[in-house]
């Protein structure tokens, strides 16, 4: 079945296609979650109430572009709507840090550290973080989606860099007087 | 600054310099592309909020839909049935009538000087006009016969063909046409095969004038009756745009002959008086002050094979199709009834209605999707009857009107 039929077929919720298309897409998805959310439970549900809102809305999709761009976008959409509601206070730190520029090795760290540190970081450094670094958004972009200033998104990722770099560092550290 | 420098001065401490990455990109190589199959688990918890999230918003849609159809398509059938007769017409429908005297028998005393005067002039003569001229009726008039207009009994005569070769005639066409329906059937293949049952308000006319009853009430007011039909059906989808059904329907219809004028007890007389003076008729003084006004009914009800062919002009939620086709319509109830103001009686049955006659049907069919394989169905059909009538009935050619409604189920 090509992949445009089996839209259709979800659109007419067809159980069969829709688990067709979960376990094409499901992989990356679920690593989407994994990312964006604080820990691995919360990716869990926050998978699965982004797969329902894919199915619900799966009729909308207009076959213009491609409908893997599409769904991480519901995903991720899905992850912020929820993030979102959670930070009623928003606080409003424009201040910028300097640009932090850290030079690592590579292959020195586990896939694992790396989305740990990720899990560590504070909701919105983690959220920002994800959306400029790892997905490509602009800080307008990441704005409008997490309803905050540009200034505030810009703040936000140098945060979250600077307390990456100090934790690699920490972590090299420990390696080295080891 | 003063943190910047401190950290610089501790990377240096650390790193081994050759092929450095920043931190974006050292986090963009290992998780850009990287991906992890979630836990099995979590589909079964998508799959049960799927069931009842769609469910939740969708039903109440079409439940509202439905019901509204429902309630208007009961109040119509129920309208039609009782309703929109106004000679209780749908009692003789639905009831067996009485055969008892006609409550009018009271009457009979004060007429009966006139009859016997009658009766010594026309005796012999009426006796056998009886049985040839009402060659429509099987069962002669006891009571009642009616007079009307200038029809002279000369005219049935002449208008009396042969029966036999009539049925001979429409039997072999009903093979056929019986047979067209088994072939179509044969070719039923696992797929694409609905079933649905049929409820439908029928109204009756038709076209050309002349009574069913007898060519003397040819310039009559005649009128058909609202009745109903209901049945099942079975479709075959042939492919994306044709499809063809059939299946069996019961029907009844009626037609009503108004004007008929009705002298309780005396009918030899009534038909005998005619016949020497065929002009008098209604107007003489001695039949306007005992004669009644009433309406002679003749109720027919057929076992309906419909062989139909539809066409699909537009899909989705809401399906519209063309429909064309033909019913054999086998007769299995036939009666005339004579009804006044004071009472009702039955006649018996005609003789000439036709048992096996056609009729071609068009129209369009409407289908709603309900839920997965379920449909609601409206389809509003026309109908014209072909050779309802063997003989005496002028030009008479009926034509129904019924909204055929149902619920289909696709397998």
């Amino acid at each position: 079945m090509g992949l445009n039929k089996l839209i259709k077929q979800c659109a007419k919720n067809d159980r069969k296609a829709q688990k067709e298309i979960y376990q094409l897409f499901g992989g990356k998805l679920f690593s989407i979650c994994l990312k964006y959310s604080k820990n691995k439970h919360e990716a869990e549900d926050n998978f699965q109430d982004g797969f329902i809102t894919i199915f619900n809305k799966i009729d909308q999709f207009s076959f213009k572009g491609s409908f893997e761009g599409w769904l991480k976008r519901v995903m991720i959409n899905t992850v912020l709507i929820k993030y979102r509601k959670k930070n009623v206070l928003n606080i409003i730190t424009d201040e910028i840090p300097d640009e932090v520029v850290v030079d690592v090795e590579e292959d020195e760290f586990s896939l694992d550290f790396l989305l740990n540190l990720i899990h560590e970081l504070p909701e919105r450094y983690r959220l920002v973080f994800n959306l400029y670094v790892l997905d490509g958004y602009s800080h307008r972009e990441i704005s409008e989606m997490l309803r905050i200033a540009e200034g505030t998104s810009k703040s936000n990722l140098a945060r979250a860099r600077a307390i990456l770099k100090q934790k690699i560092e920490e972590y090299q550290q420990g390696q080295q007087s080891i | 600054m003063k943190s910047t420098n401190k950290d610089n001065n501790l990377f240096k401490n650390i790193i081994v310099v050759s092929d450095f990455k920043n931190i974006d990109r050292l986090f963009q190589e290992k998780l850009k592309d990287y991906e992890v199959s979630p836990p099995n688990k979590v589909w079964s918890g998508i799959e049960n909020n799927l069931t009842e999230v769609p469910q939740k918003r969708r039903i109440p849609i079409w439940a509202k839909f439905a019901s509204i159809a429902a309630l208007i398509l009961l109040f119509i059938s129920l309208g039609a049935i009782y309703l929109l007769p106004t000679n209780n017409f749908t009692a003789n429908l639905f009831k067996i009538p009485s055969t008892d005297k006609p409550t009018v028998k009271n009457s009979t005393d004060t007429l009966k000087p006139f009859e016997i005067i009658s009766k010594e002039t026309a005796n012999v003569k009426v006796s056998s006009n009886k049985v040839k001229e009402q060659n429509n009726i099987e069962k002669p008039i006891k009571n009642i016969i009616k007079v009307d207009e200038n029809t002279s009994i000369a005219d049935n005569k002449t208008n009396t063909k042969s029966l036999p070769k009539y049925l001979t005639d429409t039997k072999n066409l009903a093979f056929q046409k019986e047979a067209k329906v088994k072939t179509t059937k044969k070719g039923i293949d696992k797929s694409k095969f609905t079933v649905a049952t049929i409820f439908a308000p029928i109204y009756m006319s038709s076209f050309g004038d002349g009574s069913g009853i007898d060519g003397q009430f040819k310039n009559n007011p005649s009128s058909g009756n609202s009745s109903y039909s209901y049945g099942v059906k079975v479709a075959y989808q042939l492919n994306k745009k044709f499809t063809i059904q059939s299946g069996v329907n019961l029907i009844n219809l009626g037609f009503t002959t108004n004007n008929v004028f009705i002298t309780p007890g005396v009918s030899a007389v009534g038909l005998s008086n005619i016949t020497s003076s065929p002009n008098l008729g209604k107007d003489t003084k001695s039949s306007k002050e005992f004669n009644t006004t009433g309406s002679l009914n003749q109720v027919f009800g057929y076992v309906e094979i419909p062989v139909e062919v539809k066409y699909n002009v537009t899909n989705g939620k809401f399906g519209v199709n063309l429909v064309g086709g033909f019913s054999t319509l086998l007769l299995n109830r036939d009666e005339v009834f004579v009804e006044t103001s004071d009472y009702t009686q039955s006649l018996g049955a005609s003789k000439n209605l036709r048992s096996i006659n056609f009729s071609g049907n068009i129209g369009v069919d409407i289908d709603y999707l309900i839920h997965k394989n379920l449909y609601l169905n409206v389809s509003p059909m026309f109908k014209v009857q072909t050779n309802t009538f063997s003989k005496n009935s002028g030009s008479l050619l009926p034509y129904y009107l019924g909204v055929y409604t149902g619920i289909n189920y696709k397998f």
